[in-house]
């Protein structure tokens, strides 16, 4: 099921002669996708979906259109892991549970906006301490108590074995 | 922790058992005596004797039922019994140092996370409400293996505990592995977190429970520190098709007797739901641990009815278990429809079955093993019937074709045959009373307590609910009794059924659906009419009530699985229950939060039907919360492969469990999440 696009920004033609992809769609799909990701400023949102498509041709140079779009996802991800990590002051680390958990408080939590990841100012420092009350905790620590199976002697039957 | 026991004496608890027993013998003994002096005039033939040994196990087994709730419809013209939890003094016993914690763990597999949520998010307002919810923490404990139910879980467990300012308070877990169904369950949770709590309410996935209940639950076991278990009664609420809300008016005003009969015999060896009940942990811990039964299934593996081995194990070990009969505020659903009821009785019946090893196990009491009996009895009591009526129509057809002698030897006059309408007929009376009996209890019971009648819609109302009540019951037991038999011969043929989720969504049977689940009952009415009809026509009669339920089973099904109809019903003050007139809280805040819960799914930003997997919100939460596991070589390429087979040939191709490996590893679920933008398609479906 394909996610509906919502103000895809205006077409623009990517560099390439006859294998041009047509670059709006794309542009269009990151932007969703960053929204989705709670940004709402729409100037930031263009800003970095550029950003994220010139990266993704980078990397894959002259690919087809799926292609580059996977890319530019990927690097709407990585770029906004990066700015949580650094608003949340974590180090860089391949547990990627840290991270998930900040994120997910982040876009589950209504009242946060992603706008803030980007403007480096004060309410970036303050994000830090409000996410870390927000973090999922799913379960406490464990506190665990001996629960063996029950031996059952039948007549007529086997027992159980213990 | 000690067992000290009350001041309830072990000589009136014996008293009160040997009366309940002397009733259920005495009054089957004079039933029998009336039948066997019919038969026995002419001797007895094998089918005769047949006869007597079916109907001494069905009378034994409906004035067991019926015993139970005269002696609570006794108990209630009295004013209640003090010899139940809530009235009992407090007993003393070893102080347990800090105030008591509770979990209220909920375990779920496969179901609706809407209603759960819902249901969860009012019980944690109303213990809140009560001011000791600090004492109070929450678990989903969920086997959910339905990959975006499972991801939907996480979401509402997430929104719940931002809503509510209950992060650390309210907890959820996954379980890699359902093993041992919804006991392994339980056993996990006491297992990772039992030392943590003194007390845990056990839920199922319907369950609803004011905070004022679970706090006096908590007191009570606080009261009482050699009370292992006490069980809340729950009633059906919150119904809307016709088939339900028959059955939640009949819980609810029948249902009284019943329970406060049940504590009148039972007292402090009662017995567990498996829900809807507050259990101490340290004894569960200590004596429940359920082993596998030697043995395949459905006789053997694990125990399906845990509870009433459960609160076996912890009588024998010498806690008491004890039914609280003054309790309100504890609710749970009926399934919808007739069909689902019985696909619900399909798994009871073979938990139930399974225990019939139990009453030959060598540890546990007398009245352990009466309770598995009377488990078993609730089902195999359907092809008793079924069998008692076939040989009585056999035996109807002997009779009809043996020509009276009137004169033997000599003799000049005739020998008139005996009659023995009256005794027969008194039997049936009997045996009819103590089933429509413990009805009548209740409607007394109402006209003394005219406030509690008002909640029914006032005597006329609730007099005309009871008796269409009755007339759909009855209609409804033939069917039921076919399905219950069918169900017992496919258990004794070793056939499980296994543990599916039971389907509790409202939804109005189609023609087809009905043709297919009651098709055969018409036809097994259709011929029965026909034969006897035709053989017998004495008994075609007396079958007639039979033979309605069956024949007209499929237009009875469709009309009772109508919400319309159901609420229309309502309208007319029928079938109404205190709780539909007069709404209590909890109910109030379960729709409340049910509108919630709906609402804030509602992304505006995403299509409704996309996967779970496209919204980064939902996809983070269950990345931070799966479990590290390294993953082999060989599991890497296979969840690659999947992702490859999932691209080129749609997520339907694959396996729930497939699917459920791929959204069990990191990788692949930010693979996947990547992949449901970037290709156009919602990879997970």
């Amino acid at each position: 099921m394909t996610p509906s696009t919502t103000q895809s920004p205006a077409p623009t033609r990517s560099s390439g002669g006859a294998e041009a992809i047509d670059a709006a769609p794309i542009l269009a799909r990151v932007a969703h996708y960053w929204r989705v990701q709670g940004l709402s400023d729409d100037v930031l949102i263009a800003s970095l979906s550029d950003d994220c498509l010139q990266q993704a041709r980078r990397l894959v140079g002259r690919a087809s259109a799926e292609q580059l779009l996977l890319r530019a996802l990927e690097e709407a991800q990585r770029r906004f892991d990066h700015a949580l990590a650094n608003a949340m002051g974590l180090p860089p680390s391949n547990d990627p549970h840290p991270l998930a958990a900040a994120r997910a408080a982040l876009m589950l939590t209504p009242e946060f906006s992603a706008d803030c990841l980007f403007a480096h100012d004060e309410a970036t420092r303050q994000l830090k301490d409000r996410l870390q009350a927000c973090l999922p905790r799913n379960t406490p620590p464990e506190s665990p108590i001996d629960m063996k199976p029950a031996l059952l002697r039948f007549w007529l039957f086997q027992s159980t074995a213990r | 922790m000690s067992k000290k026991t009350f001041e309830l004496s072990r000589g009136r608890i014996t008293a009160r058992r040997i009366l309940f027993l002397l009733l259920v013998v005495l009054t089957t003994f004079l039933a029998l005596a009336m039948i066997t002096s019919a038969f026995l005039q002419n001797g007895i033939t094998p089918t005769e004797l047949m006869l007597l040994i079916l109907y001494t196990l069905l009378i034994l087994w409906v004035s067991t039922s019926f015993w139970t709730a005269t002696l609570g419809f006794w108990v209630l013209l009295r004013g209640g019994d003090r010899y139940s939890i809530g009235r009992m003094p407090p007993t003393r016993g070893e102080t347990v140092a800090g105030p008591p914690r509770t979990a209220l763990v909920m375990p779920i597999y496969n179901e609706d996370p809407t209603r759960v949520t819902a249901g969860l998010r009012a019980m944690w307002q109303s213990i809140q409400e009560t001011g000791r919810g600090e004492e109070f923490d929450l678990f989903i404990l969920s086997d959910t293996r339905d990959p975006e139910c499972w991801l939907q879980e996480e979401v509402n467990w997430y929104r719940m505990c931002a809503d509510f300012d209950a992060h650390g308070r309210i907890f959820y877990r996954n379980r890699e592995r359902n093993v041992a169904r919804k006991s392994g369950n339980l056993e996990d949770f006491v297992h990772r977190w039992g030392g943590r709590y003194r007390y845990m309410v056990v839920l199922d996935a319907d369950s609803l429970m004011a905070g004022d209940t679970l706090v006096k639950m908590v007191d009570r076991m606080e009261n009482h520190p050699g009370v292992a278990l006490i069980q809340s009664p729950p009633l059906p609420a919150n119904h809307k098709s016709l088939f339900s809300r028959i059955l939640q008016f009949a819980s609810n005003f029948y249902g009284d007797i019943f329970v406060w009969g049940i504590n009148y015999w039972q007292l402090s060896s009662s017995g567990y739901w498996g829900h809807n009940a507050i259990i101490r942990v340290q004894p569960f811990a200590k004596h429940c641990g359920l082993p596998k039964l030697p043995g395949r299934e459905p006789f053997g593996g694990e125990i399906f009815s845990h509870d009433t081995v459960e609160a076996g194990m912890l009588r024998e070990a010498g806690w008491e278990v004890w039914i609280a009969p003054d309790l309100k505020g504890s609710f749970e659903e009926l399934p919808p429809t007739l069909i689902d009821y019985a696909k619900r009785d399909r798994r009871w019946c073979q938990g139930n079955l399974q225990h019939l090893r139990m009453v030959f196990a060598k540890d546990f009491s007398g009245l352990s093993r009466l309770y598995f009996l009377m488990g078993i009895m609730s089902y195999v009591s359907s092809p008793l019937w079924f069998f008692f009526l076939i040989l009585t129509g056999f035996e109807a057809y002997v009779m009809s074709q043996t020509m009276p002698v009137y004169f033997f030897g000599d003799n000049l006059f005739p020998v008139w045959p005996e009659s023995y309408v009256v005794e027969m007929t008194t039997v049936l009376l009997v045996t009819l009373s103590m089933l429509f009996l413990p009805k009548f209890w209740s409607l007394i019971l109402g006209i003394l307590n005219w406030r509690r009648l008002k909640g029914y819609g006032g005597f006329f109302r609730a007099a005309l609910s009871v008796f269409l009540e009755s007339i759909f019951s009855m209609l409804t037991a033939p069917v039921l009794m076919i399905y219950q038999s069918k169900f017992v011969f496919a258990i004794l043929m070793r056939r499980s059924v296994g543990w599916p989720p039971q389907n509790r969504d409202d939804h109005r049977l189609s023609l087809w659906e009905a043709i297919q689940a009651h098709g055969e009952h018409t036809l097994i009415g259709l011929v029965a009419g026909w034969i006897s009809y035709r053989y017998v026509q004495g008994f075609f009669l007396w079958l007639i009530p039979v033979l309605a339920g069956l024949v007209l089973s499929i237009p009875l099904s469709m009309l009772s699985s109508s919400t319309a109809v159901g609420q229309a019903a309502r309208r007319l003050g029928l079938f109404l229950t205190p709780e539909e007139y007069d709404e209590p809280r909890i109910i109030q805040l379960l729709k409340q939060n049910l509108e919630i819960v709906e609402a804030a799914d509602a992304n505006p930003l995403l299509p409704a039907e996309v996967s779970k997997v496209t919204d980064p919100g939902a996809c983070a939460l269950h990345l931070a919360l799966l479990p590290m596991r390294p993953v082999k070589k060989r599991q890497r390429h296979q969840l690659r492969a999947l992702i490859y087979q999932l691209v080129e040939e749609g997520p339907e191709q694959l396996s729930p469990a497939d699917r459920r490996s791929l959204i069990s590893d990191p990788e692949s679920l930010v693979k996947l999440h990547t992949l449901s933008w970037s290709d156009g398609k919602d990879a997970a479906g």
